[in-house]
């Protein structure tokens, strides 16, 4: 068996997330308060993350899908990159777990439980336009992982992940999350 | 000579006033002091479990509440430490501990001598009976007694030799618990039973508020 080694796996990820962009933010905005321990600093009228904080989060993450994946926990996916779209597609419907589209989400359906019937143990979300309603899930106590943007608000998400939503490094990481729930090992 | 007059003033003042300065005995006692508290800490905290939120099991079992869960745990907890104003700290902690069950903490709280005077009635408040006792006028066994928290056993007679002006003139007179019986002629309680003897909903019933010990020890654990 090889050794997970922390280190390097930083590494990995660090490497492709600095030569795709992964650092930048896209606008300045003001309500940079709340969140300002996530951040370098500014260049150019962009924000910079600290994407060594992001990865600490996203390793703890990877654990805690792979127990939940040993414990046979239902997952729900919403939204996705747009490269890698089809392929998620595919692997998702023939698992147990289930995959929105982004923009075909209803309101309240987590809320609404007795005509949606959609009941996650865990949901991760990937937020390339900020419409996904994270109060929902603090209401239903179902813990929330996303992939997120200095736009996007995060009083209520539990594990926030700070990337460049339009990089590479960002596809590859979320990929990474979908392969460790669906292996068998 | 002109220059003696254009000196600065306030900086001469700040170095020669002696309130500013630690002497060398202030700043031993200090030292000992601080190391007492930090060597008593730290003696404590090796016995402890490691602090690490394990997240995996709150989710298997549904109770990813994590928010919420503090709101309700901080609440418990300020509701309890205000009803037990008199208690001191040690005593606080050990109820607090997730050593001892409820039926354990009842037996804890409610043999207490001052609790015992206001189970039976005798005093209205917590405040009361602790003023009671540090003057004097309550007696164990024939004894006096200055303690507090002086812990009775089953068959402990206690009397008081203080009696309030409108003791029996309320509208409203609860009766006394049942582990207790009272004299109301001769202002003396006899300790009969233990009351962990009874159920749980019985002993609930003893406190106004719900004493939820759980959730106050899984507060104290995750913060």
């Amino acid at each position: 068996m090889k050794q997970f080694n922390e280190v390097s796996f930083k590494k990995e990820y660090l490497k492709e997330l600095l030569d795709s962009e992964g650092f930048l933010g896209t606008t300045s905005s003001e309500k940079l308060k709340d969140s300002s321990g996530f951040f370098l600093g500014f260049r150019k009228g962009s924000v910079i993350f600290d994407l060594e904080q992001s990865l600490t989060t996203f390793i703890k993450v990877l654990q805690l899908i792979k127990g939940c994946n040993a414990s046979s926990a239902k997952l729900l996916f919403v939204g996705c990159p747009h490269s890698i779209e089809h392929i998620v597609q595919k692997e998702l419907n023939e698992s147990r777990h289930a995959y929105i589209n982004e923009n075909s989400w209803v309101l309240g359906s987590l809320t609404n439980y007795n005509q949606s019937k959609v009941r996650p143990d865990l949901i991760v979300t990937f937020n390339r336009t900020c419409t996904f309603p994270s109060k929902e899930c603090f209401k239903k106590d179902v813990p929330l992982i996303s992939f997120v943007d200095e736009t996007f608000d995060i009083t209520y998400v539990d594990y926030p992940i700070f990337v460049n939503l339009k990089s590479k490094g960002a596809a590859k990481m979320y990929y990474q999350l979908i392969k460790q729930s669906i292996s068998n090992v | 000579m002109s220059n003696r007059r254009y000196k600065p003033r306030l900086k001469r003042g700040v170095f020669e006033n002696k309130r500013f300065v630690l002497t060398t005995k202030k700043s031993k006692s200090l030292q000992k002091r601080k190391w007492r508290i930090a060597s008593r800490n730290f003696l404590n905290s090796q016995s402890l479990e490691p602090l690490i939120r394990n997240d995996l099991v709150l989710i298997e079992n549904k109770l990813f509440d994590l928010r919420k869960s503090y709101k309700r745990g901080l609440l418990l907890k300020q509701q309890t430490s205000s009803f037990l104003g008199t208690f001191s700290k040690k005593k606080l902690r050990n109820i607090f501990s997730s050593k001892l069950g409820l039926k354990s903490v009842c037996n804890l709280i409610e043999t207490r001598l001052d609790m015992v005077l206001v189970r039976s009635n005798l005093v209205k408040t917590l405040y009361q009976a602790r003023w009671c006792i540090a003057s004097g006028f309550v007696l164990v066994n024939n004894s006096s007694t200055r303690v507090h928290s002086h812990q009775l056993r089953v068959g402990d007679l206690v009397c008081l030799n203080y009696r309030e002006n409108d003791f029996f003139n309320s509208i409203v007179f609860n009766l006394p618990t049942d582990f207790l019986e009272v004299n109301y002629n001769l202002l003396s309680v006899v300790v009969v039973n233990y009351p962990s003897l009874k159920s749980e909903k019985e002993m609930s019933k003893l406190y106004s508020f719900f004493l939820g010990l759980d959730d106050i020890t899984n507060f104290n654990k995750m913060n």
